[in-house]
């Protein structure tokens, strides 16, 4: 019996190449693998506590350029797939070599949204001690977030002494190997005096999400306290203490041992930016799995075109579907975690 | 693997079902360039070819399924007999008490004295260890203080002095030993470790002390203004380095000195190590890989590859008249894949650690800390965690995921494109059907268990939250992670799969017993059309079913109502599906052949599997039942004498047209009803057992619990019948094998079946078909009247004879 049928030209009652009735069914099982990492998105989102989930962390333009980047890829490779289609081999290696130049520029754009994000600094201030540092913060601006679940405040920033956080990794390991009780005392004394000192953020704007500073309220609640101690809530003093730092931002500097918690923009920083590098990550993942695919077709097709050029406009065209795929999940991506 | 082809360059010329095609043929009157080199290497194994492939799955997944088999076997030695050591010798002392207790009962029974039995007890166990073993263990750990003082490594020179008193002691021991062959040995085994240990540790204390002289000078020199010094860190770590160096040479030894013993190790403890069998016991964590691995292994790769892989990709093809599958190279990829998973998942078992121990459902927490190596031993901290036993179990299933993607694409392309001319849709076997409604669940159905398993490996290895609480605490300890996150997701994204998952069991069993039902009772499969139409709904109600799994999560009203409502009405194309099946065996001339017996005891197991499963569709009842022994029995019945049956069927009834040899009748009787009667003893009695309220994860097997104690006699029962069961297996297994080469030689068509696969030469050649096949009539034309023989191939040419009336019908 022949080799296997249909595997260029259409099967007449499915009208059907085989690769493109394939590529269509793996698409079916992305969708339900990105559907899968989605609904986590939404769960995750809505289990936070209110008011918790980060809004305006990540910076829109750089992800707008990449949104504009991946749907002209997806248009180049449909113009590479109508080129061939028409047999017209230089411009399919034009179009082509566009897409694929989008793909590269994408990657970067990409590499350099993560680079930032690895270099921003945050922490989590036990509830107890939050007055030591609250007007210290209302004098800065900073935007300062309240966690009920782990009773703490967060704030972000960059860090201006990165000495310190060296030697806190160095003190934790220390204490962890530390043979003698005594010494992992002293350790975790020096550990705790340590000072973070942070260049903080201020408050993102975003439109119909106005920023309610939790150290206002709990002034507010306090307030016979303060009338007490007035200095200590004395903002305009405070203010004149504050040094200011990265971009003119002011610098707070927090103990040691009044963090709960505190950390790089890394996946394990909270449930957004995990989320965040997990859905990226694939799908950069499949940026350049793509991009090899097309590569190949590119840089390798020239002998399958001379021999059979429908063929080769066939595997673009499926090459061309699982693009159209890595666009549209970019294009799912962009919305939920830059803009909502 | 056996050479198949090798006896049949020139193919048997049999034309017995053929009907008006010829099935002279050679094999390179066929278009395929490949594979005809007569390369070994591409013919047999990286073959392209389906049929190849479906037998690489088919070898590889009957060697799966034994391995999971003897890992519930060793489990349920630990339920039989608590604490026991797992020997040979103790396992026939163990069997042979049970049943002079069994007898012994009977008697007491039968002459009305039942209550007065007293049973024997078991002989004492390793937990009392000899005199011997006392005493070595003791002299040892006396050593170890010596060699090892506490706060020693503050200073070299204390570390020499107790070096230097070790020494001693040890010539001490030596000298005043004697005849004593514990003090002899004791000064054997340790002498060695002692002087390495000695030898090792000389360096690193004195680099250590220097760096802790050198750390005192720069916090004295450091201003310590509290804000971070680089010097002062680097120092640090440096003695931090130094000190986890020392640590860990410490904790080498002291746990090498600490395994140091007297009597013989058992080859449990060999195979399995000291931590997960020490003296041949099973340590409890190891209780629960077996079971997690179990389940894993049995239904990841065995029964998927087995059902729908390896029957899926040889038959499939052969019945709808492809000359091979639509991606022939993503099928190898797909066999390969799901090879590196299976031994990436078994590997587990020998990391430190051990294999994934959070049940086949892992579920988070517990799976996403399970065996991180910050809990490990100092000197084995340094483990990535990326190999420890559930981070093995995630990329193991990750990449079984990609395999089944790859097949599940290669599957419905095949089905929708690759019919020959007149295979119409309702002409396709239904085993066909099966296939292709079981690709469905796996491309849909899978994707989101990976995306969730990328999740919970990133918890593992990144560190996030996805499956992780605010405020966990594990092991008494408060966790430092972002937390937010939700362990419920786990477990929807989980059965999500694990629903559909079942159905991916069933169907392919349910398209062999089919298959095999038609030609053995010759006459027409009943109810053809309600057979396609009930898999059809069955597949697309198996994705909203599967929250019927999670009662116990405390879920609100609405949602547990729905859940009910579609878990019950999903039982309506399984009950149609069965219905059809047994009202075919009605009326017809039944051939009791084995892969016959198979199959019709499938229908009566999976009726029990399945009515049982009924009172686990409600809330109100699940409840109760959902963690005992009787969701277990449920579940098994399902998937063991009614799946594993429908598949040993479809071994014996394809086997002829694999490698054109008969499988032993005889044997395969004995297989059957060997089998048949010790699974039901095997899971009949944990139906009595959930009843009573048996949890289902006790590793005692329930003999410290009160609620248990007027059922756990069974656990005996059931353990020896589980030991007789794999003994029955054992005449499958020679008879797989031995048949390669002496079973009796077949022609094309051994059962006089109808369906294409049947019209083929024997085996296959690459191509498949001869020609192209025509196929003009449904696929089950038994028993025509009329006609001369009892079977019409679906492409037999019917001569319009007798009385010029064409006899082949229409569709069933």
């Amino acid at each position: 019996m022949e080799g296997i049928p249909y595997t260029v030209s259409a099967r007449r009652d499915t009208g059907l190449y085989n690769a493109k009735l394939g590529v269509w069914l793996f698409l079916a099982s992305e969708v339900m693998l990105f559907g899968g990492l989605f609904s986590a998105y939404v769960f995750l989102r809505l289990g936070a506590p209110e008011g918790t989930w980060p809004l305006g962390k990540l910076d829109w333009v750089p992800g707008f350029i990449n949104t504009g980047v991946l749907i002209f890829s997806s248009i180049t490779v449909i113009l590479a797939w109508t080129a061939l289609k028409l047999r017209e081999w230089k411009k399919f290696q034009m179009w082509m070599g566009i897409t694929l130049v989008c793909a590269v520029g994408f990657m970067c754009i990409k590499a350099y949204e993560y680079n930032k994000k690895f270099n921003h600094y945050g922490l989590f201030i036990k509830e107890t001690a939050i007055e030591k540092y609250a007007p210290e913060l209302l004098a800065a601006h900073a935007h300062v977030v309240y966690h009920p679940n782990s009773r703490t405040y967060e704030i972000t920033g960059h860090v201006k002494n990165g000495a310190v956080l060296q030697e806190i990794t160095a003190l934790n390991e220390l204490i962890d190997q530390e043979p003698t009780a005594e010494l992992r005392e002293k350790y975790t004394q020096q550990l705790d005096g340590l000072k973070i000192k942070l260049a903080v953020d201020e408050p993102p704007n975003i439109p119909g999400h106005p920023h309610e500073n939790p150290l206002e309220e709990l002034q507010a609640q306090e307030k016979a306290e303060i009338e007490r101690n007035v200095e200590r809530y004395d903002i305009e003093e405070a203010r004149g203490s504050v040094a200011t730092g990265h971009d003119d931002h002011p610098v707070v500097a927090i103990s040691q041992g009044d963090i709960w918690r505190s950390g790089y923009f890394f996946p394990s920083y909270n449930s957004f930016f995990a989320i965040y590098y997990t859905m990226t990550g694939l799908h950069a993942l499949h940026v350049i799995g793509g991009s090899i695919v097309l590569g190949y077709f590119l840089f390798f097709g020239a002998k399958l075109y001379r021999q059979n050029p429908e063929h080769q406009a066939n595997r673009v065209e499926v090459g061309g579907l699982f693009w159209h795929l890595v666009d549209l999940v970019w294009i799912f991506l962009f919305p939920i975690l830059y803009l909502l | 693997m056996e050479d198949p082809h090798a006896s049949t360059s020139s193919p048997s010329t049999g034309t017995v079902g053929a009907g008006g095609h010829s099935a002279e043929h050679g094999h390179d009157d066929h278009g395929h360039d490949h594979s005809h080199s007569g390369n070994f290497w591409s013919t047999y194994v990286f073959s392209t070819d389906h049929k190849m492939i479906g037998m690489q799955y088919m070898f590889t997944s009957l060697i799966f399924l034994l391995v999971g088999f003897i890992l519930i076997l060793m489990m349920r030695y630990q339920l039989a007999y608590p604490g026991q050591p797992l020997t040979m010798e103790r396992l026939s002392v163990n069997v042979s008490t049970s049943f002079a207790n069994a007898g012994g009962y009977t008697w007491a029974w039968l002459n009305g004295r039942a209550d007065a039995f007293e049973p024997e007890a078991f002989p004492e166990t390793s937990t009392a260890p000899s005199a011997e073993d006392t005493a070595y263990k003791e002299q040892v750990r006396s050593l170890l203080d010596i060699a090892l003082p506490s706060g020693w490594a503050a200073s070299p020179g204390q570390l020499a002095q107790s070096a230097e008193a070790t020494q001693a002691r040890l010539q001490e021991m030596a000298a005043s030993a004697g005849d004593d062959a514990v003090t002899q040995k004791v000064v054997a085994d340790a002498r060695g470790l002692i002087d390495n240990f000695a030898a090792q540790i000389a360096e690193p204390a004195a680099h250590l002390a220097t760096l802790r002289a050198k750390l005192a000078e720069t916090e004295a020199a450091d201003a310590s203004d509290a804000t971070g010094n680089a010097e002062l860190a680097g120092v640090i770590t440096q003695v931090a380095e130094a000190q986890y160096e020392v640590n860990a040479i410490t904790g080498y030894f002291s746990t090498h000195m600490g395994l140091l013993q007297f009597a013989p190790i058992p080859l449990t403890q060999q195979l399995f190590g000291y931590v997960q069998m020490p003296g041949g016991v099973m340590a409890p964590d190891f209780y629960n890989s077996l079971g997690a691995m179990h389940g894993t292994i049995m239904v990841f790769l065995a029964i998927v590859p087995l059902g729908f892989a390896a029957f899926g990709n040889y038959v499939m093809p052969l019945q709808i008249g492809a000359p091979d599958m639509c991606f022939p190279k993503l099928n190898m990829a797909s066999y390969w894949i799901y090879l590196m998973g299976g031994i990436v998942g078994f590997m587990s078992f020998f990391v430190p650690g051990g294999a994934a121990k959070s049940g086949w459902t892992s579920y988070s927490p517990l799976a996403s800390t399970a065996d991180l190596p910050a809990n490990f031993p100092v000197w084995l901290q340094w483990w990535p965690d990326a190999l420890t036993g559930q981070s093995l179990w995630l990329i193991g299933l990750i990449l079984l995921i990609t395999s089944s993607l790859l097949g599940s694409v290669n599957f419905i392309a095949t089905a929708i494109q690759l019919r020959c001319k007149g295979m119409t849709w309702m002409r396709l076997p239904f085993f066909c059907w099966c296939m292709f409604v079981t690709a469905f669940l796996l491309l849909l159905a899978f994707p989101p268990l990976e995306a969730a398993a990328i999740m919970q490996l990133m918890d593992r290895v990144a560190g996030t939250s996805f499956f992780l609480p605010t405020g966990l605490v594990v092991n008494g300890e408060p966790q430092t992670i972002s937390g937010g996150g939700a362990p419920l997701l786990w477990q929807h994204l989980f059965w999500f799969l694990g629903h559909p998952e079942v159905y991916v069991l069933l169907l392919p069993a349910v398209g062999c017993v089919t298959e095999i039902i038609a030609t053995n009772t010759r006459k027409p499969i009943w109810g053809y059309k309600s057979l396609v139409a009930s898999v059809l709904v069955l597949g697309f109600l198996s994705f909203i079913v599967w929250a019927h799994h999670m009662y116990l999560t405390g879920m609100g009203t609405v949602v547990s109502t729905f859940f009910q409502a579609t878990t019950i009405i999903i039982s309506i194309p399984s009950v149609i599906i069965v219905t059809a099946l047994l009202i075919s065996l009605w009326g017809g001339s039944l051939r009791f052949n084995t892969p016959m017996l198979f199959a019709t005891a499938f229908l009566p197991m999976f009726g029990i599997g399945g009515l049982t499963g009924i009172p686990l569709a409600f809330n109100a009842t699940d409840l109760y039942l959902h963690d005992t022994y009787y969701v277990i029995a449920h579940f098994h019945y399902v998937v063991a004498p009614g799946i594993m049956f429908g598949l040993f069927g479809g071994v014996y009834h394809w086997y002829p047209k694999m490698f054109g040899r008969l499988m032993n009748e005889f044997w395969g009787k004995v297989h059957f009803w060997g089998s048949f009667v010790t699974i039901n003893l095997v899971f009949m009695p944990m139906f009595l057992q959930g009843m009573s309220g048996m949890h289902r994860r006790w590793y005692d097997g329930g003999a410290s619990w009160d609620l248990a104690k007027d059922v756990v006699y069974w656990n005996e029962v059931i353990s020896i019948s589980a030991f007789f069961l794999l003994l029955f297996q054992i005449p499958f297994i020679l008879n797989v094998f031995l048949s390669l080469k002496w079973g009796p030689k077949t022609n094309n068509n051994p059962w006089h079946a109808t369906t294409l696969e049947w019209s083929t030469p024997t085996p296959a050649g690459h191509g498949n078909f001869t020609e192209p096949p025509v196929v003009d009539k449904g696929p089950y034309e038994y028993s025509v009247p009329g006609m001369d023989e009892d079977f019409c191939p679906q492409n037999a040419v019917v001569a319009k004879a007798k009385g010029g009336q064409d006899l082949s019908p229409a569709n069933v």
